[in-house]
């Protein structure tokens, strides 16, 4: 083994020029194939690896009788994704789940409650409407403070969480607990300063995946002020019948366009809060809703990533597989370099051949030099890669966790490097270990 | 010890069949020194590569100390190569980047040898050849005579029972081929078989027996009375 390193990277030092434009190749190919594989990787991300088999997106069939939710996504004899207003609230009664919440996305004018040294006008900010289980369900990290008491969603109290975006905006990162911000004219008073958060997939939201680019909101404000204060939903909103315009009407009405997301934490109580949708469902088939056969679900957090992510799976695919193909093409480059590296030392093959070295030891000495190229080509790729991923990084504000190689990614790319050195060296290396011996020195 | 009888060998191409050996027969004791001689194309290196285990054959036995080496698989031929044959060859066919020391220590590392016996080994073929100072210079640090010089030590240092040269001093001048020619016939009288392949007169008069080959056969043999040690 110490004799094939030596003798590899002796073959190194020999030709460094070629050594590198072959380590270059498997790079080059490495490099691009790690990033698009980054890339899908990050659509089969766990953004609550810790608790994503514990919360569930909650979904209750409203639908008419007839129709089908055509909701992009959705998948024939699924329910709606989303959910009405009065399905929304009448489950937020249940206690089954250990937290709970209904929530949507709007946007709000934000002005700071003090004269601000810099900000004189109000500046567009996206809130997320919701309720206190909101923080504690989702992990959400805090810088200060934290989430609002449950007893702050039925006032509603004016309390607000701000991310550490907007507290770096509006206070230079500062304690900012206690102070007040104008948010389409009330003042709310900052509870919670979230630290930097980038679930990605962005996996409560609908189809908004986010992969990490942005904050999830700015601003996050309790669900009733939605009611008083007659926000806008800045997201998808779809149904199955008319109504009539209004906000009021719209309440009522059998739009669906609230996300709802309960924690049950076993398998009993997951069971349990199903027999409470079912008990709902038929409650309201009495009152003349839910026409279609009882089919309420819960979705864990993947495979609800799954569900609304599908579609993106097949262009990440393709990309990917440009990639794999790509590799292809370093690959097939990487035979001929190695052809013309091999046989140019066929010489000193014969030689060793002569002095008793059997073909197995001259095929494992050349295999043994592909992997080496092939494992320094992986390390160059990873560098690419990592450079590219640090450059899209850096571009769009991401977090270091997000877009980036974890443990996974950097055994894929040594492993996959190792492979397609061994794979592109095989036929060199046969070629080199079968030529007979005699004709090389014969002709030296 | 090696016995050759009735060897073909044919190089083919898609136009055309040369028949490098016809018959080939050929028997040497241990301990001898025989110079195979011929004009260009007579089936001189043919022979040598069989001898040593380069070249396969169409019909005909060899045997080495008794096996049927026709029979042999590469891994077996390889391993035979290693222990029983050394090489010798017209240029000298050291590995350029390694240093003395490591050109020395290739057949003793397919041999499986641990480093504290190469080591032993690789001293004493360098210091045979008189070359122990400069273990650590590369080929292209030598002259030609000294080239070869190692390309003997080589040979010797996994001790084999042939030695088998092919045109030993084709490349060097008279007084260092004289070096070398001296060298070799020192190395038979020690009691390594020689089979040398030469086309030169003078060299091949060193030998105890002369094989003279024409177009693939053995023409002539002439045995020469054995010299006083």
């Amino acid at each position: 083994m110490r004799y094939d390193l030596k003798l590899a990277l002796l073959s190194i030092r020999r030709n460094p020029v070629l050594s590198v434009l072959i380590i270059a190749a498997i790079g080059l190919g490495i490099g691009v194939f790690m990033i698009l594989l980054t890339a899908y990787h990050l659509l089969e991300r766990n953004p609550l690896p810790q608790k994503s088999e514990q919360v569930y997106r909650v979904l209750v069939d409203a639908w008419d009788l007839n129709g089908e939710p055509s909701q992009g996504v959705w998948r024939s004899g699924e329910p709606p994704y989303m959910m009405t207003y009065i399905d929304a609230m009448n489950l937020m009664t249940s206690d089954v789940p250990t937290y709970h919440a209904a929530m949507f996305q709007s946007v709000m004018y934000l002005q700071p409650a003090d004269p601000h040294p810099s900000i004189k006008r109000p500046f567009r900010v996206t809130a997320r409407v919701t309720f206190s289980g909101f923080f504690p369900m989702f992990d959400t990290p805090f810088v200060y403070g934290g989430g609002w008491a449950s007893a702050s969603d039925e006032g509603p109290d004016p309390v607000v969480v701000i991310s550490s975006e907007t507290n770096d905006r509006l206070f230079g990162g500062a304690d900012s607990i206690g102070n007040s911000i104008d948010l389409n004219g009330t003042l709310f008073t900052i509870v919670g300063v979230m630290d930097r958060w980038r679930p990605t997939p962005l996996f409560y939201n609908f189809m908004t995946l986010g992969l990490g680019v942005s904050p999830p909101a700015d601003v996050f404000i309790p669900f009733h002020f939605f009611e008083r204060m007659q926000l806008g939903n800045n997201g998808a909103d779809m149904g199955w019948k008319r109504w009539d315009p209004g906000f009021e009407n719209w309440l009522q009405s059998e739009s669906t366009w609230l996300q709802f997301w309960a924690q049950l934490d076993s398998n009993e109580q997951k069971a349990q809060y199903l027999d409470f949708l079912d008990s709902y469902a038929t409650e309201q088939k009495k009152v003349g809703r839910f026409q279609r056969p009882l089919n309420n679900r819960v979705y864990d957090v993947m495979t609800w990533i799954k569900a609304v992510t599908y579609p993106l799976n097949g262009p990440a695919l393709v990309f990917l597989i440009l990639g794999i193909l790509y590799l292809f093409v370093c690959i097939i480059n990487l035979v001929g370099m190695l052809l013309g590296k091999f046989l140019g030392r066929m010489h000193e093959v014969s030689v060793r051949r002569a002095l008793g070295a059997p073909r197995s030891a001259i095929f494992r000495q050349h295999l043994f030099e592909v992997a080496l190229l092939g494992l320094l080509g992986g390390l160059l790729g990873l560098g690419i890669s990592q450079l590219v991923l640090t450059i899209i990084r850096a571009r769009f504000d991401l977090l270091e966790t997000l877009f980036s190689l974890d443990g996974y990614l950097l055994g894929v790319a040594l492993g996959v490097s190792l492979l397609a050195g061994l794979v592109a060296g095989l036929l060199p290396a046969w070629r080199a270990c079968s030529a007979a011996p005699a004709i090389y020195l014969s002709t030296e | 010890m090696l016995s050759m009888s009735d060897i073909t060998k044919i190089f083919r191409t898609e136009l055309v069949e040369t028949h490098a050996l016809r018959g080939f027969n050929l028997e040497v004791a241990e301990g001898d020194f025989v110079s195979i001689s011929g004009p260009s194309g007579s089936g001189k290196t043919t022979f040598l590569n069989i001898a040593g285990l380069l070249e396969t054959f169409e019909s005909g036995t060899y045997e080495m100390d008794g096996q049927d080496v026709s029979k042999l698989n590469d891994r077996e031929r390889s391993h035979l190569r290693n222990e029983k044959i050394g090489f010798i060859f017209q240029s000298f066919n050291l590995i350029p980047d390694l240093n003395l020391f490591d050109n020395v220590d290739v057949p003793l590392r397919y041999r499986g040898f641990n480093g504290k016996e190469r080591k032993k080994r690789i001293d004493n073929a360098l210091e045979l050849v008189g070359l122990s100072t400069r273990m650590k210079h590369l080929p292209s640090q030598l002259s030609g005579g000294q080239q070869q010089r190692v390309a003997i030590a080589r040979a010797l240092a996994g001790e084999p029972r042939f030695l088998l040269a092919d045109e030993p001093t084709g490349n060097l001048d008279s007084e260092m081929a004289g070096q070398v020619l001296d060298l070799i016939t020192d190395i038979n009288r020690s009691g390594t078989t020689i089979l040398m392949v030469t086309h030169e007169h003078d060299l091949a008069s060193r030998a105890q027996r002369q094989v003279h080959i024409v177009d693939g056969r053995v023409t002539d043999v002439t045995t020469a009375v054995k010299p006083e040690n």
